[in-house]
């Protein structure tokens, strides 16, 4: 009696384990890292030009051939291999990467009031006036981070000098 | 100061030679003072908190004494003039006494502990109940008082049943409390043994040296070569429960029983080493722990000393108290068994929560405890299911396949029980654990998985090799200490398997900047 | 008695072997800068050399892309060599020169200014550049004390296998040719030539602090101070890369700090007409660092100027200079023949 009782329940606990996987996962995906860099994760701080919407990480090519550049600088960081290239237009820049084999956007910078912000910051604008356009950037100071993007606005004498997106730095 | 830094190998190196180039009356003066700047160096605080342990340890143990030798002589006086009830309401009026002492002096030192360890968990509770700022989030245990604190509260009970008599100098308590190489990892030390040999005279023994060095620089190896390696990878499956499941976690369960091993044995090796360069010997942590056949065989061989601190003094006073008693005799009604059991299982399951919240204030913590005594009383409740197995097929438990069997059923079950450890929350650590049961992704952790943990090929092969030389050694320590056999054959070898090891930990062991530093590549200027 | 010996001995044999293999390795992990990034060879050639210099010029990129001393010697007979390296910062500049006026007395320092917009330490990397290659002294250990940013450690700068132990596996062939040797200069009395020719355009835009950090400007009075002790003449210069920009404001600084210490201050980039640079031709990055053509320009215009300015004598004709500059020459015209017949 007490041997089958154990059988039975060698045998449900066999069931459980063996047939109650479930879903499997291919065995052959691809893992996606968690640390890999990619586009897109910086939410509500994306910039807009032209209809072109772009980011922090996103791949540089397709939107870079979207715009059209004015031209180009290659800042050499001595000694190094991959250097940082800038991509110039008339009112804003775009510098890229390579991170990974892919080419990456890794800096937005507007540099005069011709471009605004999807919220409609520029440069130049009263301190009063863009905290009232984006509340939420008010908050953090200037500095606020959504995902992987940090977008910086430099405000001295109540008016708005610089806007910059950057990676946001990661702590792990 | 940690272990794996210049700041401790520098104070070291100029302890070694003062201590022993001093007379040796005041060596122990030596150590003391040498003690007292590793706990300044390490916070004012925390060297306050500890005056506080040892002030208040000697005042009641004094106290105890006084009224143990008070007692004796009442009573003494008593003993023609008085009736036998008489006396033993006097002696009750001096037990009451002493257990005052010893409730205040203990809520005090366990207060200290308490409030340092769950105050933030606290805080953030009541605000979350209260609302408010949350208080003392910036609460946080000060170096070695979860060891400092058992071992001078054992000595604090030993006094109080009078197994140990009272010391008359503070000094020598306050060096017993305060004695650097305990405070980093462990163990926890009885006064009788450590604390008596720390103020005994100690000649230089230059084979003692040689012997202690080997020690030390092994525990170094484990702790840079595997421990600190494999904990990158460790860290990283932990951190993301909602990537890393399914097999990553039976991945995870082993590295973290390798990275663990390595890491406690290893500093505790050092510990002893130290002990044993300054002549002092201290406890075995450990005595192969991954050989136990059962979960109560391995917590008599991991962290051996926690382990005996709670038997000797919780689960044994516990189970023989009164009310435990009381409580058996209640039970007996539900049958001999029932009453046998009761106070046994719940002196177990408190012993257990208790260890688990030693271990860490979060709540993962006590369910791992709980779990370890609910595991450890299931293989009780199940022995006679097990003999009946083994009379049945008697060649079968003396097989060495079913004891390698055993061995490693109860690896793979203390490193499940272990997930708790890796997780902030419960849910994750069994979301995580059952993960491994439904989710076949083998193919996930070899394209790409195991790549993504902050590990390369060659950091995962050289942890390898260093968990074969630990398995391999430890199946040599059978048949005795290895290092008796190395220094056996002379102080030339000797010397040269300290420098192959000091060699090994240079060039293999993960530590400095080229492991620490994340260049990102927008953080180059 | 004679047991006892036997064991000293052993130990001892055993502690050389150790140390020994443990110097072997260290060399061997270390890197080599051989092929890339070469300026981290640069620091360890100054040590190389055989005869002294009248001009030692200091400073970060902008010196070792933009003077050329084999013209300055073919030109004039000026005897000089750079003591720069990647994003070299003041205070490192500073030590060079001291570790330098050690074993020689120049009659004029040059220090190139873009520095001095560094006020802290800023990387791990450019420090490793330009301080692995120092010769161990005095010197050096507050180079390093100086310069060490967060989470580094001075032991691993004395003990090189401390930083580098991670490099076992990533060992290439240029590690074990040059193990125990430093090979060939990679660049020319601290010139590194450039043969590229890729013209500026525009630049991107940048944010920056008018004031210069107090700590480079004080380093850069220590090094007036190190300077007027020894008798030398300190130039301060702007060399004439447009890139990273250099700003009004801080031109006003240092142009007041020359003043008030009685200094010559040239910021090359007003003078870029007269000395005939052009950006379109004579730069190798866009207008960041002169190419061959430029800094043999640049070389020959402020050569001018210092031995006008300094009475620098001639040294054509003196045997052991010739000697040594006719070799440095011939090396000079192969590698930029050699670069420009490749392309680059």
């Amino acid at each position: 009696m007490k041997r089958t009782a154990i059988l039975l329940l060698a045998a449900l606990l066999f069931c459980a384990i063996g047939c109650g996987t479930g879903a499997k996962d291919d065995p052959n995906a691809v893992f996606i890292d968690p640390n890999a860099v990619r586009g897109g994760e910086y939410g509500a701080l994306y910039f807009e030009v032209n209809g072109v919407r772009f980011g922090i990480y996103d791949e540089a090519e397709p939107v870079l051939s979207a715009l059209s550049e004015k031209s180009s600088f290659t800042r050499e960081s001595c000694a190094f291999d991959k250097p940082d290239v800038f991509h110039l237009f008339d009112s804003f820049e775009i510098m890229t990467n390579e991170i990974d084999g892919v080419d990456r956007i890794t800096a937005i910078t507007v540099k005069d009031d011709r471009v605004k912000t999807p919220q409609g910051l520029f440069i130049g604008m009263r301190e009063t006036d863009a905290a009232a356009a984006f509340p939420a950037l008010f908050e953090a100071e200037w500095n606020l981070v959504d995902g992987t993007a940090l977008l910086s606005v430099t405000v001295t004498d109540g008016v708005v000098r610089a806007i910059v997106y950057t990676p946001a730095v990661m702590d792990d | 100061m940690l272990f794996p830094s210049w700041a401790f190998l520098l104070f070291l190196a100029v302890l070694v030679p003062v201590y022993y180039l001093v007379p040796k009356r005041i060596q122990w003066i030596v150590l003391l003072l040498f003690n007292a700047v590793f706990v300044c160096f390490a916070g004012l605080l925390g060297a306050v908190f500890m005056a506080v342990t040892v002030a208040s340890v000697y005042a009641a143990t004094r106290a105890f004494d006084a009224l143990f030798t008070r007692q004796r002589e009442t009573l003494a006086a008593m003993k023609t003039t008085h009736t036998k009830e008489e006396r033993k309401k006097t002696r009750l009026q001096f037990e009451k006494k002493r257990r005052l002492i010893l409730v205040a002096c203990l809520v005090l030192n366990f207060g200290i502990l308490f409030a340092l360890k769950y105050g933030a968990m606290l805080g953030r509770l009541s605000a979350g109940l209260f609302g408010g700022k949350p208080f003392g989030q910036d609460l946080a245990l000060t170096m070695g008082i979860s060891f400092y604190t058992f071992s001078t509260v054992g000595y604090l009970l030993d006094v109080y049943r009078e197994t140990v008599p009272a010391e008359r100098n503070p000094l020598k308590l306050a060096l017993f409390t305060s004695f650097f190489p305990l405070l980093v990892q462990g163990p926890i030390t009885r006064f009788e043994t450590v604390g008596k040999a720390l103020t005994a005279p100690h000649a230089f023994d230059g084979k003692r040296f040689l012997s202690a060095s080997l020690r030390i620089a092994w525990g170094y190896w484990k702790k840079l070569i595997v421990a600190d390696r494999l904990l990158v990878a460790v860290k990283a499956l932990c951190a993301r429960p909602n990537v890393y499941y399914g097999d990553f976690i039976f991945m995870e369960m082993l590295l973290y029983a390798a990275c663990l091993y390595a890491d406690f044995t290893g500093g505790i090796d050092i510990t002893i080493g130290v002990g044993e360069m300054l002549g002092i010997r201290i406890e075995e942590n450990f005595n192969r722990p991954y050989f136990s056949k059962s979960i109560s065989e391995y917590w008599r061989r991991w962290h051996i000393t926690l382990g005996e601190w709670f038997k000797r003094y919780v689960y044994y006073p516990l189970s023989v108290s009164k009310p435990m008693r009381d409580l058996s005799k209640a039970t007996r009604r539900f049958g001999a068994g029932v009453s046998r059991r009761v106070p046994v299982y719940l002196a177990t399951l408190l012993v257990w929560a208790l260890t688990g919240a030693w271990h860490g204030s979060n709540l993962t913590f006590l369910v791992w405890g709980l779990l370890n005594g609910v595991v450890i009383l299931l293989s009780e409740e199940c022995k006679p299911l097990y003999a009946r197995f083994h009379k049945r097929f008697p060649k079968l438990g003396e097989s060495a396949f079913y004891r390698g069997f055993a061995v490693i059923r109860t690896v793979l079950l203390l490193s499940s029980l272990r997930i708790l450890d890796c997780y902030g929350t419960v849910k994750d650590a069994f979301s995580s654990f059952f993960s491994m049961f439904t989710t076949w992704n083998w193919g996930a952790v070899f394209r790409g998985g195991i790549q993504s943990l902050g590990l390369s090929y060659t950091d995962y092969a050289i942890a390898l090799f260093g968990v074969l030389v630990m398995f391999a050694l430890s199946m040599v320590q059978r048949k005795g200490t290895i290092r008796k056999r190395i220094m056996k054959r002379g102080a030339v070898f000797s010397v040269c398997v300290l420098l192959v090891l000091i060699g090994t930990i240079l060039l293999f062991g993960r530590y400095g900047f080229g492991f620490d530093a994340s260049q990102f590549i927008y953080n180059r200027f | 008695m004679k047991r006892k010996t036997l064991t000293f001995i052993g130990i001892l044999l055993a502690c050389i072997v150790f140390f020994g293999a443990l110097y072997a390795v260290s060399r061997l992990v270390a890197p080599k800068y051989h092929t890339s990034p070469l300026e981290g060879h640069l620091t360890g050639e100054y040590y190389e050399e055989k005869t002294a210099h009248d001009v030692l010029f200091v400073g970060d990129c902008e010196v070792f892309s933009n003077i050329s001393p084999v013209t300055l010697y073919n030109e004039y007979g000026i005897t000089s060599f750079i003591r720069g390296s990647a994003q070299q910062l003041t205070w490192q500049s500073y030590y060079l020169l001291e570790d330098a006026l050690l074993t020689e007395t120049p009659k004029v320092v040059v220090f190139n200014v873009l520095a001095l917009k560094y006020g802290e330490p800023q990387s791990e990397a450019y420090n490793r550049m330009t301080l692995d290659g120092m010769r161990l002294n005095a010197s050096k250990i507050r180079a390093i004390r100086a310069s060490m940013t967060e989470g580094e450690d001075f032991m691993s700068y004395l003990f090189p296998l401390l930083r580098y132990h991670d490099r076992i596996d990533k060992l290439t062939g240029e590690d074990f040719a040059y193990w125990f040797t430093s090979g060939e200069p990679v660049s020319f009395k601290g010139y590194l030539l450039r043969t590229e020719v890729r013209p500026a355009t525009d630049m991107p835009t940048e944010t920056y602090d008018p004031k210069l950090p107090e700590s480079s400007m004080e380093w850069l009075g220590r090094m007036a101070d190190l300077c007027e002790e020894k008798g030398i003449a300190l130039v301060l210069m702007k060399s004439p890369s447009i890139y990273p920009k250099w700003y009004p404001e801080w031109d006003e600084t240092v142009a007041a700090f020359a003043n008030a210490r009685g200094l010559r201050y040239d910021n090359m980039i007003a003078e870029n007409d007269v000395i005939g640079i052009d950006m379109q031709t004579d730069t190798c990055d866009m207008g960041q660092h002169l190419n061959v053509y430029g800094a043999e320009k640049l070389s020959r215009f402020y050569g001018a100027v210092l031995q006008k300015t300094y009475q620098l004598p001639d040294h054509r004709g003196e045997a052991a200079y010739d000697a040594d500059y006719a070799a440095l020459s011939e090396r000079y015209e192969t590698e930029k023949n050699l670069r420009r017949s490749e392309g680059n």
